[in-house]
């Protein structure tokens, strides 16, 4: 009966609850470059897959031309949530040094792996939030899944640059705050076909002012395993 | 089709069979062993006829049951193959989805995932091992999503490059659909691959699961299947192969033959008629890459199918062998009733054959066979009535109605029988009428059978006892049987039986003297065999003939007379007389009393038989004339007389020849042919001689002897009547006959000295001659009494024992040479 009255939410309204949750997040972290010194231009990218249709969930990532190391602020610390069986966000971009909690949202246990190189680890069933955070500290692309719900896919996309924005459903980022100069414009994508350096593009981004920077990028199809069906629920 | 089968052949079921046909046949022959031929016949006709059609039917179900049989053996294997093709079909899907999901699940496994992401081969080799025996499975492989082999299980430390997986399509086919199957060959044996994603949880390497195909796998499809299941597998360069199947070796290596074609560039075709008519297979491909194939082959005996069906094809045959022999037997006992009652019928129609009329055919029933029993018994009386009919008829001259001489000669048998039995005496008379064969011949038939009858008539009347049988033995030949009779009873029937002919007969108002010889012979004093009685009364008959003695009783001394006047009767005997002269010519000399000389000689023709010496002319003559073998001996006796004369004339001997001719030799045209041809031959003329005729013999056919008579006196011979007066003849046909000379019977001219109407004949017909122009010779001169009254009287010519008897050539020389002298009126030799 319990789980009956949980289903008086209808499911596409807590996806919202949950998009609105993580694009909440998303402006806390981009209020905080203002702060950052002036003399600073925007780069509003738009990424677009072969068809023309806007690309949600890309990464995209300006690599200052001289190098990313030392630039930017600090990395501070990020969460990907576990909610309805589904890691929220779907892409997590982070920076190199970011340490990235792991809460527990659902009433059942999780054990959250990766078997990426950037970043191998291991929580084994747990709920509610660890206490340690894990520290990503190699860029890369850290795959996530979950032992005992294979449908379960997230990515922490870790960045050497501090410069980077995740797409939205329009396709758009801006990537705000970059001194001026030239950078190499990266785009990643879950479903990226082809490598991620493929992508890469020289961009000067003025001082002042915005840049506008689109992209176009192929798409493979999403593999993912099949989500258990739950009561009440049909599958994926 | 049937024909493959077993003993489906109608042939083959005969051949079954024929044992069965042998052994009912000597059945049948057994039981009819002892039976007559003809039962045996209707009843082996019968069996066999309705054994045969029994076989017939029965050959007729057998085929057609074995061809039902075979037909729905091969529609249900043919159902079977086409159940099993599709259950093999959902079997190998079923398990293609659970090796799938095994796959699948195995590599979930957080544990083989984090093996086989530590980057450490001998790890990951490890894990796979592990886990593949964890689901059962042969072989397991790690491929990158480079599509190289990171890791596999059979593989032992190979850190060297990483190799391509070698089924590309299968990955493919698993990043389409998320897992992918086939059958395939690794190593030459049929393996099925799985290949299913590491998901970490996006699919970072694939993992292959090989899963052997063996012959636990066929064995289980086979359960399911219920048919045969095989793998083959088939490689290019290296033929086809059974990997693993549920048939037999040596139906396997059968499988094998039919499938090895030589190794072309592509799997070859498998027909659904590959192993020939006794299976029927289906065949799929389970797996095919370029060089190399996995077939699975489902198959099922039809003869598995078929040998079901035994059972009933026993029953079938064991049923039409107790019909048969409930037939054989049946139709045995149905010819038996039938054969027993025609057997005895057949018995019965042998009695009737050995002419037992007296018993009557077996009673029987009151179907077709007891009618054809009665109608046998009709027969029966029909045929003893008849008979005995026919049998009083055979005893019984048809003409006088006198028993005949079968009768008689039975009587006789009885009688002597009896009389030796009491110690009777038992009297034959044998009769024999005088001149009967003149009266036939000059008054026809129809008046001697009229006298014939009279005479039976008179015998019966003069036989007043009822045992005294009179008979007809044939002719004129007449028989009396007087049972008890002595010699001197006998002799006394005799004598009244003459009497009794004494009265004239009247035939067609003529006048007939009757006149008869009879013998008499007694038994047991003249002999105690019939046959002999019978030989003795016709000896003494002869006798009385003879000498006109009217009867005569049997005496020893007839015997030899008897015996030496035989009867020729033998016609082969007289011919073959003629063929090898045994015939001798006599010539008789005759006396000219106007010269006193002999002038001629009568060719008088005896026979000098090589057993029974000599027999004289009557004895045969009568006989030759009868039987027509006169013409052969007048033709000897001209032919010699010829030759004789010719040689006279030439030794300068003027002697006149006399030939007799019979009337058969005037009836023909040869005669006077003959006559020319020998006086050609000789060179003589026809004035040498003198041709006698009879007067009966102008009497058969008066025109055709008239007119041979007249060519011979046309040719010149002068003609004599000879025996004259003793005849019928007409002193018109006297006239008519260019004759020249008559001769007197000798009957007349014997006893003329003392018989005074011997005298008056004699001189009557001189003087009849004379006026007629003719000269006259008188036959039968034995007294020189009789030569001085013929002198007397002015007869012509003499002739008889008085001047001469006959003699041969060789003493009737030297008898003319002592003549000498033309006159010889005293001459008195003998």
């Amino acid at each position: 009966m319990a789980m009956k009255k949980r289903t008086l939410i209808p499911a596409r309204r807590r996806d919202r609850i949950a998009n609105d949750a993580i694009r909440g997040l998303l402006i806390l972290s981009a209020l905080a470059l203002p702060v950052a010194p002036a003399l600073a231009g925007d780069v509003r990218a738009t990424v677009r897959d072969r068809d023309g249709k806007p690309v949600a969930d890309a990464v995209v990532v300006a690599v200052p031309a001289g190098g990313a190391a030392g630039a930017g602020n600090p990395p501070g610390v990020a969460e990907e949530d576990q909610r309805n069986k589904e890691f929220v966000p779907y892409v997590l971009p982070v920076q190199v040094g970011t340490r990235v909690h792991f809460p527990n949202n659902d009433n059942i246990r999780h054990h959250v792996y990766s078997f990426s190189p950037p970043k191998t680890f291991e929580l084994p069933l747990y709920s509610g939030t660890p206490t340690a955070p894990v520290l990503f500290d190699k860029p890369g692309v850290v795959i996530l899944g979950c032992n005992i719900h294979d449908w379960m896919v997230g990515y922490i996309y870790v960045s050497e640059s501090a410069h980077f924005a995740k797409t939205g459903a329009d396709g758009k980022a801006t990537l705000g705050g970059l001194p001026g100069g030239d950078y190499t414009l990266r785009v990643w994508h879950p479903q990226l076909e082809g490598s991620e350096q493929a992508t890469a593009r020289q961009l000067a981004v003025p001082s002042n002012g915005a840049v506008d920077a689109a992209t176009t990028i192929g798409l493979t199809p999403d593999f993912r395993a099949r989500r258990a069906p739950t009561p009440g629920r049909g599958g994926y | 089709m049937a024909a493959h089968l077993p003993c489906s052949s109608p042939s083959c079921i005969l051949q079954r069979l024929s044992p069965l046909l042998c052994a009912a046949r000597k059945a049948v022959r057994g039981l009819f062993a002892d039976r007559v031929s003809m039962a045996r016949f209707v009843a082996h006709q019968v069996i066999v006829f309705v054994a045969l059609l029994l076989v017939a039917i029965q050959l007729v179900t057998l085929v057609a049951l074995n061809w039902a049989v075979s037909e729905n053996a091969r529609e249900s294997v043919r159902k079977e193959v086409d159940v099993g093709r599709r259950i093999f079909g959902r079997v190998m899907e079923d398990r293609t989805q659970q090796l799938t999901t095994a796959a699948s699940v195995l590599a979930s496994d957080f544990g083989l995932r984090q093996a086989l992401m530590s980057n450490d081969h001998a790890t990951i080799v490890s894990a796979m091992a592990n886990h593949a025996a964890r689901i059962g499975a042969a072989k397991m492989m790690l491929i990158g999503l480079d599509r190289r082999v990171i890791g596999e299980t059979a593989a032992q430390g190979n850190q060297g490059e990483r190799p391509l997986f070698p089924f590309p399509h299968l990955i493919e086919n698993a990043e389409r659909k998320g897992a992918a199957s086939a059958i395939a060959l690794i190593d030459d044996a049929p393996f099925q691959l799985v290949v299913v994603p590491v998901l970490a949880p996006v699919p970072v390497a694939w993992v292959m699961v090989a899963f052997t195909v063996d012959n636990k796998l066929a064995q289980d499809l086979s359960l399911l299947t219920g048919l045969d299941v095989s793998f083959a597998t088939w490689a290019r360069g290296r033929g086809w192969h059974v990997a693993a199947t549920t048939l037999p070796p040596p139906k396997t290596s059968a499988l094998l033959g039919a499938l090895a074609p030589p190794a072309g560039a592509a799997v070859p075709p498998i027909s659904p008629d590959l192993l020939g008519a006794d299976f029927l297979l289906s065949g799929s491909v389970l797996g095919r890459e370029d060089n190399a194939a996995v077939v699975a082959i489902l198959q099922s005996s039809l003869g598995a199918a078929i040998a079901r069906f035994d059972g009933l094809r026993v029953i079938l045959l064991a049923l039409a062998a107790f019909s048969l022999c409930a037939t054989v037997v049946g139709s045995l006992l149905i010819a038996r009733s039938i054969s027993r009652p025609v057997s005895a019928l057949a018995e019965f129609a042998r009695r009737m054959e050995r002419g037992e009329y007296d018993q009557g055919p077996p009673a029987t029933r009151s179907d077709e066979l007891g009618e054809l029993a009665a109608s046998f018994n009709r027969m029966r009386l029909a045929i003893a009535a008849r008979e005995q009919q026919i049998k009083s008829m055979a005893l019984q001259d048809a003409l006088t109605g006198l028993p005949n001489r079968a009768l008689f000669n039975e009587r006789l048998q009885q009688a002597v029988g009896l009389a030796r039995r009491l110690a009777q005496p038992v009297s034959v008379l044998l009769i024999d009428l005088n001149r009967f064969k003149e009266v036939n011949d000059t008054l026809g038939h129809h008046v001697g059978d009229r006298l014939l009858c009279e005479v039976a008539e008179r015998l019966r009347a003069v036989l007043v006892r009822a045992s005294d049988t009179p008979a007809r033995l044939g002719g004129d030949e007449f028989a009396v049987l007087l049972p008890t009779a002595s010699e001197a009873m006998a002799e006394a029937t005799a004598r009244k039986i003459l009497q009794a002919f004494e009265a004239p007969v009247f035939v067609e108002g003529r006048q007939l003297d009757v006149g008869g010889s009879i013998g008499i012979a007694t038994f047991p004093d003249h002999g105690d065999d019939p046959n002999v009685l019978m030989s003795r009364a016709d000896a003494a008959m002869y006798v009385a003939k003879r000498k006109r003695m009217g009867c005569a009783v049997y005496d020893v001394a007839f015997d030899t007379e008897a015996e030496s006047h035989g009867r020729l009767s033998l016609s082969g005997e007289l011919r073959q007389a003629v063929d090898e002269d045994q015939l001798v010519l006599y010539y008789q000399p005759r006396l000219d009393l106007a010269s006193g000389r002999i002038t001629g000689v009568e060719a008088l023709v005896r026979w000098q038989h090589p057993v029974r010496g000599f027999v004289p002319p009557d004895q045969f003559i009568p006989f030759a004339e009868q039987t027509g073998c006169i013409r052969e001996i007048t033709r000897w006796v001209m032919g010699r007389a010829f030759e004789q004369c010719a040689r006279w004339r030439a030794a300068g001997l003027a002697l006149e020849v006399s030939i007799n001719l019979s009337a058969r030799d005037l009836l023909g045209p040869e005669l006077p042919q003959r006559c020319a041809e020998l006086l050609a031959s000789h060179d003589a003329s026809p004035q040498w001689f003198r041709l006698e005729i009879t007067e009966s013999a102008l009497i058969d056919d008066p025109a055709r002897a008239l007119d041979t008579v007249a060519r011979l006196h046309e040719m010149g011979f002068s003609l004599s009547i000879d025996d004259f007066g003793t005849g019928y003849s007409s002193l018109a046909q006297l006239k008519r006959l260019p004759v020249a000379e008559l001769k007197i019977d000798k009957s007349f001219v014997i006893d003329m000295a003392r018989d005074p109407d011997d005298m008056t004949i004699v001189r009557s017909v001189i003087d009849l001659a004379h006026n007629m122009g003719l000269s006259v010779v008188a036959e039968g001169v034995e007294t020189d009494e009789v030569r001085q009254l013929l002198c007397a009287m002015g007869c012509d010519y003499l002739q008889g024992y008085h001047i001469c008897k006959p003699l041969p050539v060789t003493q009737l020389e030297p008898w003319l040479a002592r003549r000498g002298a033309p006159h010889g009126t005293t001459a008195k030799e003998t």
